[in-house]
C-alpha cells in the first residue's frame, strides 16, 4: 500500500428524520450536538472533512457541507456524493448519527484496507455499512449501479472487491457503537449510558489548551486512564505537567473513578 | 514604646476572644521573610506590618517599574527606578514604626538563600518564576521552616502552607508533593506574558498574611496539605488536598541546595534546536541521524519517505532507549508542537542529547515537497 495516500472523511447526514421530527445530528447529547462528537473523533485521521446533507443547518459546524447528486437514493446517493467530490485516495464515511464511534475504530478499519475497494464492518454478523471505508477508484461503478437503480447497499458491495471485516471481540468496537439513535426513546438510553459522567474542572492555562473550564468525560476506570484518553483527546497536555485532583484529593498514584466523580486538573502557577 | 499606644494600635485584633492579647504577644515576638516585595509581597507586608509582626524581611533585586503599579500596591508613581524590597520597607516602616524591617536587595540563588532565610521563624513566597520556588521550598524543608505558598495568572490565584505538620494526622507535604517536576520551560506562560488581573495577587497575598498570622498565633486550621485555588471569573474557591509523594527529590542540607542548579532544573536558559523541513531534508540522510515519529501508532499520515523509528510519548517518557544515546536526534509529530515540547523535556533529564525536533511537524515537511494531491 502505498502510505502516503491521502484520506477524506464524509459524514453522512441525509435528511429529514422523520420519526425524530429533526435532524438526528443536530440533537444534543450531553452538551453537544450527536454530529460533533463524530466529528471530533473521525478528525484526527484525516485530512479533510465534508458533512453530504440537503440541510443547511450543518453549516454551523465550519465545515463544507454538500448535497446529493442522485436525489433519493439513501445512504448509497451519499456515499456517491462524497466519491464524486473527493480527490482523496481514500474515503471514510460515517453517518451522523453515530456518537460513540471512535477513533481506534475507525483506525482499524483504514488499517485493512489494502487492496480493497471498500472495507465494511461486520459486528454481531450484522453489515455495518453506516461506518465504512471506499477507495475512489470505486467512483465511476458506484455512479454506473446507481443510475441504473441499483440501491442497496449489499448488493453494491457485491459488485466491488469488498472486506467484510468482522470486528466482534476488538477492543476499538464497543457494543454501543453501531447502536444508531433512531427514536427519542434510543437517545435517552444513550443519554443513560454517558451519564452520570466525570466533571472535570479545568484550571489555570490548561484551560485554554482544552479550550474550556469544565469538561464532561466518558466514564474512565482510573486516573492514569483519564490522562490518557485526555490526551489522546489533546495531544499537548501530554507535555504539560499539571496534577489531577479526584474529588479534591491529589494522590500520588493512579486511583479509581466512578461515575459522579468530579477530577481537578491543576497546573502550576508561578505569577507573584 | 509603651504599652498604651501598643493596646490602641492592635485594639480590633484584641477584641477577638480566639486572638487575644496572648496571640498578639505571639506576633509580635515573631519573625517572618516575604520572598518577592511585587503583586503577592505588597499586600501581604503591608497586613503583616499593621498586624504588628515583630520582624519582617523583604528580599527583592527588583526596581519599580510603571507596568507593576496596577498590582503592586505598596509604590508610587515616584518610586519608579527604586530597589522594591528597599521601597517597601519605607512604606511599611511608616505604617507601623514599631516593629523592626531587614532588607535583602538582591536576588536570592541557592548560594546566599540559607543565611537570608535562617534566622526567620517563617517564610511568606511571593517570587515569580518556578526556579526560585523550588528553591525557597527546599530551603524551607531542610530548616523546618512553615512556607505559605503564592502564585498568581490570570484571573487564578493558589494559596497553601507548606511544610506544617496538619494538627491531627502529624502528615507534612511540600510543594515538591504538589509538583514534584517543574513544568516545560515555555509551556505555560508567567504573567509577564499573559497578564493578572491586580486583584487577584491582592487576594492571594492577602490570604498569604492571613495564614501566616494563623500560624504564628496557633489560631484557627492552617491551610495545611492543601492548595486553594481562586478563580475569579467564576466566584470559585476550589481546595485540593495533597498527599507526600514518595518520589520527589529532597534535600537534606544546605551544601545540597548549594550544589543543585536551579535555573538548569526549570531549565530557564534552554530552547529547543528546531529544524525547518529543508533542513530537515540535509540532515536525516546523514549518518548517525535518527529519526522519530513521537505519533500515537494510528495517526496519519504514515510515513514511508525516510527510515525511522516509531516511538511514542509515552515510550519515550517511560524508557529512553540507551542505544541511540550517542545518535543526533530528530523529533517529529503532526505540527511540530508536540516534537518541540518532548524534546525539551528529553534534554531536562539528558541534557548531553544532540536533540532536534522538525519545525511545523511532518505536515510542513509534506507539504514542503508538495507531497499531497490537493
Amino acid at each position: 500500500m502505498n502510505n502516503n495516500q491521502t484520506i477524506h472523511a464524509y459524514i453522512l447526514a441525509g435528511g429529514k428524520s422523520s420519526r425524530m421530527g429533526s435532524d438526528k445530528g443536530l440533537l444534543l447529547l450531553g452538551d453537544k450536538k450527536i454530529v460533533e462528537l463524530v466529528i471530533e473523533q473521525v478528525k484526527p485521521l484525516v485530512q479533510k472533512l465534508v458533512i453530504v446533507s440537503n440541510n443547511p443547518e450543518y453549516q454551523q459546524f465550519g465545515l463544507e457541507v454538500i448535497p446529493d447528486v442522485i436525489k433519493d437514493a439513501g445512504p448509497a446517493g451519499g456515499i456517491h456524493a462524497a466519491l464524486a467530490h473527493s480527490k482523496a485516495d481514500k474515503l471514510v464515511i460515517l453517518s451522523c448519527d453515530m456518537p460513540f464511534v471512535s477513533t481506534a475504530a475507525i483506525a482499524s478499519l483504514l488499517e485493512n484496507t489494502i487492496d480493497k475497494d471498500i472495507v465494511v464492518p461486520v459486528f454481531k454478523k450484522k453489515l455495518e455499512p453506516m461506518l465504512s471505508v471506499y477507495s475512489t477508484n470505486c467512483r465511476a461503478k458506484w455512479e454506473e449501479l446507481l443510475t441504473n437503480n441499483t440501491f442497496k447497499l449489499q448488493t453494491l458491495f457485491s459488485h466491488f472487491n469488498t472486506l467484510e471485516l468482522n470486528v466482534d471481540g476488538h477492543p476499538a468496537f464497543s457494543d454501543r457503537l453501531f447502536s444508531n439513535i433512531n427514536t427519542v426513546e434510543d437517545l435517552q438510553k444513550a443519554l443513560g449510558n454517558r451519564n452520570p459522567e466525570i466533571k472535570i474542572l479545568v484550571f489555570g492555562q490548561l484551560s485554554e489548551l482544552v479550550n474550556a473550564t469544565e469538561l464532561s468525560w466518558h466514564s474512565a476506570q482510573n486516573t492514569n486512564e483519564l490522562i490518557n484518553q485526555l490526551q489522546q483527546r489533546f495531544p499537548l497536555l501530554a507535555v504539560i505537567n499539571y496534577r489531577v485532583a479526584v474529588n479534591k484529593k491529589i494522590n500520588q498514584n493512579s486511583v479509581q473513578i466512578s461515575d459522579g466523580d468530579t477530577v481537578a486538573l491543576l497546573p502550576p502557577f508561578s505569577g507573584g | 514604646m509603651d504599652s498604651k499606644p501598643k493596646y490602641q494600635r492592635y485594639l480590633r485584633q484584641l477584641l477577638l476572644n480566639e486572638f487575644g492579647p496572648a496571640a498578639q504577644e505571639k506576633l509580635l515576638k515573631s519573625s517572618v521573610l516575604v520572598i518577592g516585595a511585587g503583586g503577592l509581597g505588597c499586600p501581604a507586608l503591608q497586613y503583616l506590618a499593621a498586624a504588628g509582626v515583630g520582624r519582617i524581611g523583604i528580599a527583592d533585586g527588583d526596581v519599580v517599574e510603571l507596568s507593576n503599579l496596577q498590582r503592586q500596591i505598596l509604590y508610587n508613581e515616584s518610586d519608579i527606578g527604586k530597589n522594591k524590597a528597599t521601597c517597601a520597607a519605607e512604606k511599611i516602616t511608616a505604617l507601623n514604626s514599631s516593629i523592626e524591617v531587614e532588607v535583602f536587595a538582591f536576588h536570592l540563588t541557592n548560594q546566599n538563600i540559607t543565611k537570608v532565610m535562617i534566622d526567620f521563624d517563617l517564610v511568606i513566597d511571593g517570587s515569580d518564576n518556578f526556579a526560585t520556588r523550588y528553591l525557597v521550598n527546599d530551603c524551607c524543608v531542610v530548616h523546618g521552616l512553615p512556607l505559605v505558598y503564592g502564585a498568581v495568572l490570570r484571573f487564578e490565584g493558589q494559596v497553601g502552607v507548606f511544610n506544617v505538620p496538619d494538627k491531627k494526622t502529624k502528615t507534612v507535604t511540600d510543594y515538591r508533593d504538589l509538583f514534584p517536576e517543574p513544568p516545560q520551560p515555555n509551556a505555560l506562560a508567567s504573567c509577564n506574558e499573559v497578564g493578572v488581573l491586580g486583584v487577584i495577587p491582592g487576594i492571594i497575598g492577602v490570604m498569604q498574611a492571613t495564614e501566616a498570622i494563623k500560624i504564628i498565633t496557633g489560631i484557627g486550621q492552617p491551610l495545611t496539605n492543601k492548595i486553594i485555588t481562586y478563580n475569579a471569573l467564576h466566584n470559585s474557591f476550589y481546595d485540593t488536598e495533597i498527599t507526600p509523594s514518595l518520589k520527589k527529590l529532597t534535600f537534606l542540607s544546605s551544601d545540597e541546595i548549594e550544589s543543585f542548579d536551579y535555573a538548569f532544573f526549570c531549565s530557564a536558559h534552554y530552547k529547543v534546536s528546531e529544524l525547518s523541513p529543508e533542513e530537515f531534508e540535509t540532515l536525516r540522510t546523514k549518518e548517525n541521524v535518527v529519526v522519530i515519529d513521537i505519533r500515537e501508532k494510528h495517526e496519519l499520515p504514515k510515513v514511508n519517505q525516510f527510515q525511522h523509528l516509531n516511538i511514542t510519548i509515552a515510550e519515550l517518557y517511560n524508557a529512553f532507549p540507551k542505544e541511540i544515546l550517542q545518535k543526533e536526534i530528530v523529533l517529529f509529530c503532526n505540527t511540530g508542537a508536540r516534537s518541540t515540547a518532548m524534546a525539551r523535556n528529553l534534554k531536562q533529564r539528558h541534557p548531553e542529547l544532540n536533540l532536534h525536533s522538525l519545525a511545523g511537524g511532518i505536515w510542513a515537511w509534506k507539504k514542503q515537497f508538495k507531497l499531497f494531491d490537493e
